[in-house]
């Protein structure tokens, strides 16, 4: 029987991933399954994945609504352009601050967009069935990304006995364990 | 009855099984010791270490000689852990942060990232060792560096001599020639209270011992050059092929073709010879290997390949260790494609040179395998990495293959036979064995 790997993802997978992502695992046999926050790759052959499951904003064949822009009426809303302003005040004076903390609040705002992302993802897998059935027949789940750490970490307390694993050299160990029969480890 | 063997203890992270470049050295240096009548002890890193984080190769364990005891102590690795299950909700939940703040944590044993705190572990491990069967010399392999720390913890401790063998360089980036860490550093103050109070140190070229000798000067006369060189029993056949006569040439390159490798140069240059050359007529090029560093061949790589196709040029895709051999029994010439680095000599020089086969050197003329080849009788460096150059080294080389005499052939293969591993180690380990003695005397 194939294996089932079910891969988690809060960034744009693209095209090529899906032509080596089989070879990496070591297992040209197995069943891809995709939780993803945002949509397939346009050109995504059908046959490489079994199911391709869009879990974010603008997933599900439900594109978010792009609203259209409003006709200028000569004045601007004043909370829109307070906080315009303090961007752009911010920017400067951010600008002027030494590089170590430049790096550093870099690395917090990207933190707190991983960490905002990571509890969104999870919400929505909890929310979405299609999301926990797929989980649910998986042998491996892999969290290809950051975002996608603390959905992986939840879903492994949920259930001990499958294995999730961050990155695809981590999978292939498990997927070269799960070859190795019961009794010869 | 008591052993008088002198004892070894041979401190190295990666050992049999874990696969990597670095492990052949250790595992030549360790079986050397045993043959010329040392008692070896190793202390290395359990084998789930290598399960887990560098991939085994099952076979190598086979080949430690059977005299040679292997104590493994455990390494743990929480950065790279990747099992989801075993990470804490703090780290699940903060991974950059955890990530940084477990670095810093590491390193405040030793500085190192990653392997600081093996550092009780191995020095504890290295004081049992000792304890049981009282060591006369410890020899500690890097990186990783914090090997040093075993072989500093019985010095201080205990006198017993030791040796630093470096595979690479701790504050020298090899690449570039660059420092890589600050001279009041702590890496550089642990350095500098190492290379001190060692009995030895071992580099891998002349270039890295000279940056050595030049930061140290007062113990430039304990530093030495102990070469990698190849193992016999893992090096194609050397027998003598003779020369081509009646058939085209067939020129060959096994190894990754990195980023770094002049590819589009040699390419052209290729063009260029085998448009100049009767010699090359039909001539081809064969590049065995990974074209960058992932199973899938890059594009660009294979595209620069592909528009010399009608010359000749081919890619034949990865060799297993397996095939190695039957890839060396095509070629005629070797083409030894590297990278620019002054101080990185590359293990596949030594295989190319085990073969007698003749050379063509397409790299920087200042590459430290230039000095390896240096006296080969079958050796074609470029004069520097223009298409124009390989072309005239490749000629030259294409000539050689067809008319070098039995002698000089013979004299190639002699000259390579000098490299094997073994003949690199056995002055030292003498020199080593002497002082042992005298000691125990």
């Amino acid at each position: 029987m194939s294996t089932t790997v079910v891969l988690l993802s809060t960034r744009r997978l693209p095209p090529a991933f899906f032509d080596t992502v089989r070879e990496d695992l070591g297992d040209p046999e197995v069943t891809l399954a995709v939780i993803s926050w945002v949509a397939a790759p346009a050109d995504l052959d059908a046959g490489k994945v079994s199911t391709f499951t869009i879990i974010g904003p603008r997933g599900a064949g439900e594109p978010e609504a792009v609203a259209p822009r409003p006709e200028p009426t000569g004045t601007t809303p004043p909370a829109a352009t307070v906080a315009g302003r303090n961007r752009g005040a911010r920017k400067v004076a951010e600008g002027m601050l030494p590089k170590a903390i430049k790096t550093g609040l870099k690395f917090l705002r990207s933190h707190r967009a991983d960490k905002e992302l990571g509890k969104a993802f999870w919400d929505r897998v909890l929310s979405h069935r299609d999301a926990l059935s797929t989980i649910g027949t998986a042998d491996v789940v892999i969290a290809l990304d950051a975002g996608a750490i603390w959905a992986g970490w939840n879903l492994g307390r949920r259930k001990a006995s499958t294995p999730v694993v961050l990155g695809i050299p981590a999978a292939r160990r498990e997927l070269d364990m799960l070859k190795v029969p019961a009794g010869h480890g | 009855m008591t052993d008088r063997r002198p004892h070894l203890l041979y401190v190295a992270w990666g050992f049999p099984p874990c696969r990597g470049g670095g492990v052949y050295r250790a595992l030549a240096t360790t079986n050397r010791f045993a043959a010329l009548g040392w008692k070896v002890t190793v202390l290395t890193a359990e084998r789930e270490t290598f399960q887990r984080f560098t991939g085994v190769d099952p076979t190598l364990e086979a080949r430690i000689d059977p005299s040679v005891e292997v104590v493994r102590v455990p390494f743990e690795w929480p950065v790279l852990e990747a099992d989801l299950r075993k990470w804490s909700r703090t780290r699940a939940s903060n991974p950059k942060l955890w990530s940084k703040w477990r670095t810093r944590q590491d390193q405040i044993p030793f500085p190192e990232t990653g392997y600081g705190p093996w550092r009780s572990v191995v020095e504890q491990a290295a004081e049992r060792i000792h304890a049981a069967d009282p060591v006369d010399l410890t020899l500690a392999t890097a990186n990783p560096h914090v090997t040093f720390t075993a072989a500093y913890r019985l010095h201080k401790k205990h006198g017993v001599p030791y040796v630093m063998d470096y595979r690479d360089a701790w504050l020298l980036d090899v690449f570039t020639g660059d420092r890589l860490h600050e001279p009041n550093s702590r890496a550089a103050r642990w350095e500098r209270k190492l290379v001190e109070s060692a009995h030895e140190v071992w580099f891998v070229n002349d270039p890295i011992k000279g940056w050595h000798e030049r930061l140290y000067p007062a113990q430039a006369g304990r530093m030495h050059t102990v070469a990698n060189g190849f193992d016999a029993d893992l090096v194609p056949d050397t027998h003598d092929r003779g020369a081509v006569t009646d058939r085209p040439l067939v020129f060959g390159y096994v190894g990754t073709v990195s980023t770094k490798v002049p590819l589009a140069e040699f390419v052209e240059g290729w063009a260029l010879a085998t448009s100049r050359s009767e010699e090359l007529a039909g001539a081809r090029a064969k590049i065995h290997g990974y074209l960058g560093f992932y199973a899938q061949p890059r594009a660009d790589m294979l595209d620069t390949i592909n528009t010399a196709a009608e010359a000749g040029v081919s890619y034949e895709g990865p060799v297993g260790k397996g095939e190695i051999a039957t890839a060396y029994d095509d070629f005629d010439v070797q083409l030894l494609m590297l990278g620019k680095g002054r101080c990185v000599t590359s293990g596949k020089v030594f295989e190319y040179l085990a073969t007698g086969l003749p050379i063509v050197s397409v790299h920087d003329p200042e590459n430290a395998a230039s000095d390896v080849l240096r006296g080969h009788p079958l050796w074609f460096p470029v004069s520097e990495v223009t298409p124009e150059a390989i072309a005239a080294a490749l000629i030259e080389a294409a000539h050689a293959a067809r008319t070098a005499d039995e002698d000089i052939r013979a004299k190639a293969r002699e000259f390579g036979a000098s490299y094997r591993r073994d003949l690199q180690l056995d002055p030292r380990i003498e020199r080593l064995a002497a002082a042992v003695k005298g000691a125990r005397a």
